[in-house]
C-alpha cells in the first residue's frame, strides 16, 4: 500500500495482528474561554481513559446509551476528533504524529458510515457522484474507464444495479440509500469500517438484509469493523469483542461471549436483560434500571453507575458500610472509590465495579 | 437467502419513476420557475429589462443628451411620449438610455457584495473562534450606520461616478451576504454529509467547493434578486443627492432626484422613471420569491391541502355515523369497523388504511406493530380523532370509542369526546411541551379543561399527576420548565398530561423510540402500570416486536394500510401464521445463537403509500407466494385460524 504517511511509527509493543489500538484515550470538551466572554464552557469529559485494541478482520462494538461518548469515542477512532490525552494507533501508524494532510490520507483506510443515510449523503450529487467523489478524494482510478468499471463492481457489491447510480438520495428508498453510504465506504478499499448505528433508522424489515450485507462484505474483503450501537442483540450477533460505555468510560469489556454471556458489571446486566426476548410480560421489571445517565457535565463521584446501580442499593440493604446520598442509602466505597477494571477469571473480559462478583438475587430467579 | 435474491425485487417501487437525465437536470429550475405564476411573470420582466439595457440607446428615438431649450418641461406628447424634462431633453429617448447605468449599478452593486460577504461569510462558518468572532463583530459594526450615510461615506471618499457608486452600494451591501452566507454555512456544516465526506478524507476546499457551496447556492441566488431592488433603491437614492450617476448620463435614480424640483408643477417628469425604477424591483423580487419557494426543502413536499370547495367533496365522501353493534360497543374501549381511510393529495386519494377491524377491551393494551408506510400512525391518529381532515379523509367505516362513534361529530362534540375519553402520548416528547411555559402551566390547563376545579383542586391534582407518573418531588417540579428534565422524564410529563383527564383510551404512538434503552422500558413498565390499575385500554403504536412480547396483551401486525395478522401475544408471537409476521420475527439479530449465520432477512422494502401491490400487498416479498396466481387476484380477508386473524390464503402453511 503506498500509503504516504510522514512517520510511519512503529509501535514495539503492538501485536502486528492488532490493527486499532486505542490506548487510555480522552477528549474533553468546553473549559476554554471564548473571546470576549469571561467565564470558561465548563468541561465535558465526553471520553475518560479508554482503551482496547482490535484484531485485524474481527468486529468490535461499542454500546452506550446517548451521553455515553460512543460517538465521540468512534469519531477519535476515524481521527476526526483529535484526542485531549492518550493515542490512536491504526496499523502502526500513531494518528497524533500524523499532520492534517497525513490523516486525510490515512482516511482511505478507515472508513465512517454514519446513522441516517438519509441525512449522510448530499442531497445534490447523484449516486455516481458520490461513490466517484471518494475516488477523486483519493486519486484513484483517475481515467474515466476504469473509474466507471471501479463504480459498477462496487454497487454490485451492495446489492443495487447501474440503475441506481443516476438517482438523488430522495430518489432511493431507506435500505437503498444505506447501500450508497456502504459503497462510498468501500470503494477506497479500506481496512477499517466504522458504523455508527448502522441500521437504527431503518425499518425492520430492512435491517437484518443490512446486517447481513455488512456480514458478507467483512468476510469478502477481510473487513475490521468497529461499531457503535446501543443494541446488545445486534452486538451479540455480530461482534467479536465489545466495550460497554457509561460516561465516557468502558465498565466493562472483552469477549462478545463473555460480556453478553454472563455480564459482571450491573450496567451490562440491565442491558443484557432488555435485550433478551423474554417469553412472558413479568419479568422486565427486574431489569429496570432507576433514572437516566446523568449529565457527562457533572460526572457522579466514585463509581459513575452509582446514582443508577441496583446492585449497589441490594448492598447497602445488606449492611455493607453505607452512607446517605440524594440517591439514596448506598454503598461507601461505591460513592467515594473510582473503580478499576477487574479482569474476570478467565481473564477475557474485565469490569469496573468492586462487586463484580456479586450477582444480584432477583437477576438470578 | 443470498444477496442477489434479496435484492432482485428491491428496486420497484422507485424504478417505476422517471430518472432524471442529467441533461435535462440544467432545464429543471427554469422549468420550476415558469411554473409559478410569480416566477413566470419575475422571469419574463427581468429579461425584458436586461433586453433594455442592452438595446436601450439603440431603440431611442431621439438623441437623449441634445438639449432643446424651446421645448423645455412639455408633457407627454406624440413626439415625446413621456414629455420632455428641464433642458428640453426627450424623457423616453433618456429612459431608454438611462437603464444601462440603472440596471448596471443593481446588478455591479450586488455583485461586489456577492463576491465581498459571501467568501467572508464562509471563512467565518468554517474557521470559527478568534477569525468568526472578528468578522461578525465588523460586520455588526458595519450593520449599525444606516445604508444610505455608510453609502455617502464611501462616495464622498471616492468621488462621485457610476463605478464608485456601484462600490459604494455594493459595500453596503456585503454585511447581508456575510451574515446570510455564515448562517446556511454553518447549517450546512453541521449536516451528517459533511461530516460523511471528512471521514471519507476530502480537503477543506473540497468539502466547500463540493458540498456546502451547491447547498447554499440556491439561498445566496435569492438573496441576490432581493437584494437587487434594494441596492437600486440606495443607488437611486444617492443619485437623489447628486451623488450618483453624474449629468449629463442620464440614470433613473439621477431623473427622479433631477425632477424633484418640478415635482408639483410637472409631476409626469418623475413619473415615467419612477414606474421603471419600481417595475425593475418588482421584477426581480418576484423572481427572488420564486426561487426561494424552489429553494425552500419544505415547499418540496407534495402538498396534502384539500382542494377548493373539498369540504362539499369531505361530506359525501364521509360515511353516515355507522350504528355500532350495540354489545360489542359495550365492551370495547376502542372498536373499529372495516376503517378505511386516504391522504388527500393533488392527484386524488391515496389510500392508506384499507379496511381495517380491531377492537381494545378495557384494561387491555393492544400492540400495533409496522414500518413506515404500514399506515399504522395514520389508523392511531383517527381513533384519537386527530386525524386532520385537510389531509387525511375518512372514507369508510366506523370507529367508536367507549360506545360513542367517534364519526360524523360536530367539532364541539368531537372535542368533548377526546377531552373526556382519550389521552394521547406521542413519540417526541420534546416537541409535545412548550418551552417557554412551565411544566405546572401545562399541567394545569390539562386539568382545568372543561371543568370547574378551583386553583389549589388545581394544584393538588397537578401533583397527584406527578406522583402517578413517579417524579419526585412533584411540588417544586411544577415550577420548572422543560428544558430542565431529561427526555425521560418529559415523556412522564407528557404521559401526565395525557392521563389529566382521567381517559378511558390511552393512545402510544412510538411513546419510547427517541428515548434510550433503559428509559424506554421505565417509560413502558410505567405505562403498563398506570394502564393496569386504571383499567384503561392502551394502544400501543410500534416497530419494534420486542416491546410487545413484554408491554402487550394483543398485537395487530399492519402492513400496507392492512392487518395481516391479530390476536393475544402469546399466540402470534408464538406461532406467527401470516409470513410477514413470521418474517419479522425471524429477522430480529438472535443474540449469540445467530451468530455467524445470516439473518433470515425479508426481500425489499415495505412499499409506499400510493404504491400498494394489487392482491396481496405482501405478494413481491412472500417466500410464501412464489408465483402462485391466487395471491395477485384479490385481497384475501383476514380469516379466523388456530386462535387468531389472518389475512393470507395460505395460512395453514405456517401451521404445519
Amino acid at each position: 500500500m503506498n500509503a504516504p504517511f510522514r512517520t510511519p511509527r512503529r509501535r514495539s509493543g503492538a501485536g502486528i495482528d492488532n490493527l486499532v489500538v486505542v490506548d487510555k484515550v480522552c477528549r474533553h470538551f468546553g473549559g476554554r474561554k471564548a473571546l470576549l466572554t469571561r467565564v470558561a464552557a465548563p468541561v465535558v469529559r465526553a471520553v475518560d481513559g479508554v482503551s482496547f485494541s482490535v484484531r485485524r478482520g474481527t468486529c468490535f462494538a461499542i454500546v452506550g446509551e446517548s451521553g455515553s461518548g460512543k460517538s465521540s469515542l468512534a469519531r477519535l477512532v476515524v481521527g476526526l476528533l483529535r484526542p485531549t490525552a492518550g493515542d490512536v494507533t491504526i496499523d502502526g501508524t500513531s494518528l497524533s504524529a500524523l499532520d492534517p494532510k497525513g490523516l486525510r490520507a490515512l482516511r482511505r483506510k478507515v472508513q465512517l458510515v454514519l446513522q441516517d443515510p438519509r441525512a449522510s449523503l448530499d442531497p445534490r450529487m447523484t449516486t455516481f457522484d458520490t461513490l466517484a467523489e471518494a475516488l477523486t478524494v483519493h486519486g484513484l482510478h483517475r481515467e474515466p474507464a476504469a473509474r466507471a468499471a471501479r463504480i459498477d463492481a462496487v454497487i454490485g457489491m451492495v446489492g443495487l444495479s447501474a440503475a441506481h447510480l443516476a438517482r438523488y438520495p430522495h430518489e432511493l428508498s431507506g435500505g437503498q440509500r444505506q447501500r450508497v453510504a456502504i459503497a462510498r465506504a468501500i470503494i477506497c478499499e479500506p481496512e477499517i469500517l466504522v458504523l455508527d448505528e448502522p441500521v437504527s433508522a431503518l425499518d425492520v424489515s430492512v435491517q437484518a438484509q443490512i446486517i447481513n450485507l455488512l456480514a458478507e462484505l467483512q468476510a469478502r474483503l477481510a473487513l475490521t469493523y468497529i461499531v457503535i450501537t446501543h443494541d446488545l442483540a445486534l452486538v451479540a450477533h455480530m461482534a467479536d469483542a465489545v466495550g460497554v460505555m457509561y460516561l465516557g468510560r468502558f465498565v466493562e469489556q472483552g469477549d462478545v461471549e463473555e460480556v453478553c454471556g454472563a455480564p459482571r458489571h450491573p450496567y451490562t446486566r440491565s442491558l443484557m436483560a432488555i435485550a433478551k426476548p423474554a417469553a412472558t410480560t413479568g419479568d422486565a421489571r427486574s431489569a429496570l434500571l432507576e433514572g437516566s445517565i446523568p449529565s457527562p457535565l457533572a460526572i457522579p463521584s466514585g463509581c459513575s453507575f452509582h446514582t443508577r446501580c441496583p446492585l449497589a442499593r441490594e448492598l447497602a440493604a445488606e449492611g455493607l458500610p453505607s452512607s446517605d446520598t440524594p440517591d439514596g442509602r448506598l454503598p461507601r466505597l461505591c460513592v467515594e472509590e473510582t473503580p478499576v477494571l477487574h479482569p474476570a477469571p478467565g481473564g477475557r473480559s474485565a469490569a469496573s465495579c468492586h462487586f463484580a462478583d456479586q450477582r444480584l438475587p432477583i437477576q438470578n430467579s | 437467502m443470498s444477496l442477489a435474491q434479496d435484492m432482485a425485487t428491491d428496486a420497484p417501487p422507485l424504478a417505476t419513476r422517471v430518472v432524471v437525465a442529467p441533461s435535462r437536470r440544467r432545464w429543471t429550475l427554469l422549468r420550476r420557475v415558469l411554473a409559478q405564476p410569480k416566477g413566470a411573470i419575475g422571469l419574463i420582466l427581468v429579461v425584458l429589462y436586461l433586453l433594455l439595457a442592452i438595446l436601450g440607446p439603440m431603440l431611442a428615438p431621439q438623441d437623449a443628451f441634445r438639449q432643446n431649450f424651446a421645448q423645455t418641461l412639455r408633457p407627454p406628447s406624440a413626439a415625446h411620449w413621456f414629455g420632455t424634462d428641464q433642458l428640453g431633453r426627450d424623457v423616453f429617448s433618456r429612459v431608454l438610455v438611462g437603464a444601462r447605468a440603472t440596471l448596471g449599478i443593481g446588478v455591479g452593486g450586488v455583485a461586489v457584495a456577492f463576491l465581498i460577504g459571501v467568501p467572508l461569510g464562509i471563512l467565518a462558518a468554517w474557521r470559527r473562534g478568534w477569525v468568526e468572532a472578528l468578522l461578525m463583530r465588523a460586520i455588526d459594526i458595519m450593520l449599525s450606520f444606516p445604508d444610505i450615510v455608510f453609502a455617502l461615506a464611501v462616495v464622498a471618499i471616492l468621488g462621485a461616478n457610476t463605478q464608485n457608486v456601484i462600490i459604494a452600494v455594493g459595500v453596503v451591501a456585503v454585511p447581508v451576504f456575510a451574515r446570510t452566507a455564515r448562517a446556511v454555512t454553518l447549517s450546512i456544516l453541521a449536516e451528517p454529509y459533511i461530516e460523511g465526506s471528512a471521514a471519507l478524507g476530502a480537503s477543506p476546499a473540497r468539502i466547500i467547493l463540493r458540498h456546502v457551496q451547491p447547498n447554499i447556492a440556491g439561498t445566496l441566488l435569492t438573496l441576490s434578486t432581493l437584494l437587487f431592488a434594494s441596492t437600486l433603491l440606495s443607488a437611486s437614492g444617492l443619485g437623489f443627492l447628486g451623488l450618483g450617476t453624474q449629468p449629463p448620463y442620464p440614470e433613473w435614480g439621477t431623473m427622479l432626484g433631477e425632477s424633484r424640483s418640478y415635482i408639483r408643477s410637472h409631476p409626469y417628469l418623475a413619473t415615467f422613471p419612477g414606474l421603471f425604477l419600481a417595475g425593475s424591483a418588482l421584477a426581480f423580487n418576484l423572481l427572488g420569491e420564486a426561487l426561494r419557494v424552489i429553494y425552500d426543502p419544505t415547499s418540496r413536499r407534495t402538498s396534502r391541502r384539500a382542494p377548493l370547495f373539498a369540504f362539499l367533496r369531505r361530506r359525501s365522501a364521509k360515511p353516515p355515523a355507522g350504528p355500532l353493534d350495540a354489545d360489542s360497543a359495550d365492551r370495547n374501549a376502542v372498536s373499529v369497523k372495516a376503517l378505511r381511510m386516504a391522504f388527500r393529495t393533488r392527484d386524488g386519494l391515496l389510500d392508506v388504511v384499507r379496511g381495517v377491524d380491531l377492537a381494545i377491551r378495557p384494561g387491555r393494551t393492544l400492540a400495533l406493530v409496522g414500518e413506515s408506510g404500514s399506515g399504522k400512525s395514520t389508523l392511531l391518529r383517527a381513533i384519537g380523532t386527530l386525524a386532520n381532515p385537510q389531509e387525511v379523509a375518512i372514507t369508510d367505516g366506523a370507529i367508536g370509542i367507549g360506545g360513542e362513534s367517534a364519526l360524523g361529530l360536530s367539532a364541539v362534540a368531537l372535542r368533548e369526546l377526546r377531552r373526556r375519553k382519550i389521552g394521547v402520548v406521542f413519540q417526541d416528547a420534546a416537541s409535545a411541551l412548550n418551552p417557554v411555559l412551565t411544566i405546572g402551566a401545562q399541567l394545569a390547563e390539562a386539568v382545568r379543561a372543561g371543568c370547574g376545579l378551583d386553583d389549589e383542586a388545581v394544584r393538588q391534582r397537578c401533583i397527584d399527576l406527578l406522583k402517578d407518573v413517579r417524579i419526585a418531588d412533584p411540588e417544586r417540579r411544577l415550577a420548572m420548565y422543560p428544558h430542565q428534565f431529561s427526555g425521560g422524564m418529559k415523556q412522564r410529563i407528557v404521559i401526565a398530561i395525557a392521563l389529566a383527564q382521567d381517559p378511558q383510551v390511552l393512545l402510544a404512538d412510538e411513546p419510547t423510540s427517541a428515548l434510550d434503552v433503559t428509559i424506554q422500558q421505565q417509560i413502558l413498565v410505567l405505562l403498563r402500570e398506570i394502564q393496569e390499575t386504571r383499567g384503561m385500554a392502551m394502544l400501543l403504536v410500534t416497530h419494534d416486536l420486542s416491546l410487545v412480547s413484554r408491554f402487550a396483551d394483543d398485537v395487530a401486525v399492519m402492513y400496507a394500510g392492512r392487518i395481516v395478522e391479530s390476536g393475544e401475544v402469546a399466540t402470534v408471537l408464538e406461532r406467527p401464521l401470516h409470513p410477514y409476521a413470521l418474517a419479522l420475527r425471524a429477522s430480529a439479530p438472535g443474540g449469540a445463537e445467530s451468530r455467524g449465520q445470516p439473518l433470515r432477512s425479508i426481500p425489499g422494502e415495505p412499499p409506499l403509500v400510493g404504491e400498494f401491490p394489487d392482491g396481496c400487498a405482501f405478494r413481491p416479498r412472500c417466500p410464501r407466494n412464489q408465483g402462485r396466481p391466487e395471491c395477485a387476484e384479490c385481497e384475501p380477508e383476514p380469516r379466523a385460524i388456530a386462535g387468531r386473524q389472518v389475512a393470507c390464503l395460505f395460512a395453514e402453511e405456517g401451521l404445519s
